[in-house]
């Protein structure tokens, strides 16, 4: 399963849940998650569903607040156990 | 199809959906799982007279966290709750952190309870779906759309998960087609 590599995280809405941002091939997205799955400012975006060029199709574990739930990221920002 | 009872149990025993804290048992129903109110809520300021503001959240420097942050201001629940009025929306979040694995088959849709929908009070504004591999308190949209207020205390039975299984794995749960390419970096 993969992990994506954050740009940042701040206070969520929630005690219980983070902002992050996330750098994409198309620009920075934000999103909301829960606390607990935020490691090593990475976060759980299972396996990649599509490549191209150089960049991975990544499902986000929440839509982002421009309503994304799959964008496209560099190639080295994700890390995949068992691929 | 729909989760029964029987089958949110066996769920909730394998692991395959966790509920924090554990649901007691007055929370099931024969197809769902009753879920309380935390006690954080986001408040939409009040409008001035005379003051126009728009949102342009498909605009290119568009910021939930700017918007928000001009437009609403969070607080804790008091004990004795928060009147909600009419026509009023806030955001709450469920006590329960609740998590559905990738693989294990199953979404959810969070939906109004029939009692508190009686008096007006919705929960979600048109999303209410849950999708596998979620973890998290669930954020709702609290509107009150009755003639009076309604209060909203920390704790009370505000939503009800209604669990589904899924026909397949999704992509993001399924290794398939990058199994064993090296350019992926190993974790």
């Amino acid at each position: 399963m993969g992990r994506l590599s954050i740009k940042g995280h701040s206070e969520g809405m929630h005690p219980g849940e983070w902002l992050v941002i996330i750098d994409t091939r198309d620009g920075e997205e934000e999103l909301f998650v829960d606390r607990s799955i935020v490691k090593d400012e990475s976060i759980p975006v299972g396996f990649p569903v599509g490549r191209s060029n150089g960049h991975l199709l990544v499902e986000l574990p929440r839509e982002t607040m421009r309503g994304k739930w799959r964008v496209w990221v560099d190639n080295g920002q994700l890390r995949v156990n068992g691929a | 199809m729909i989760l029964t009872d029987r089958e949110i149990r066996i769920s909730l025993e394998t692991g395959t959906i966790e509920v924090d804290p554990s649901p007691q048992s007055g929370a099931f129903s024969s197809t769902s799982l009753d879920l309380t109110l935390a006690d954080s809520l986001s408040v939409f300021k009040k409008s001035q007279p005379g003051v126009e503001i728009t949102v342009d959240p498909s605009g290119p420097h568009y910021s939930f966290r700017d918007a928000m942050a001009a437009l609403s201001t969070a607080m804790t629940i008091p004990e004795d709750g928060h009147p909600l009025r009419p026509g009023q929306l806030v955001l709450g979040w469920t006590k329960e952190r609740v998590s559905l694995k990738p693989q294990a088959r199953l979404a959810a849709r969070v939906e109004g309870k029939s009692s508190l929908a009686r008096l007006g009070l919705a929960i979600h504004v048109t999303a209410p779906t849950i999708h596998a591999g979620f973890t998290g308190q669930i954020q709702l949209e609290i509107i009150n759309h009755g003639p009076v207020p309604i209060r909203l205390r920390p704790g009370m039975a505000v939503c009800q998960l209604i669990f589904e299984s899924t026909l397949g794995v999704p992509e993001k749960g399924y290794q398939g087609q990058f199994s064993g390419q090296a350019s992926l970096l190993p974790g």
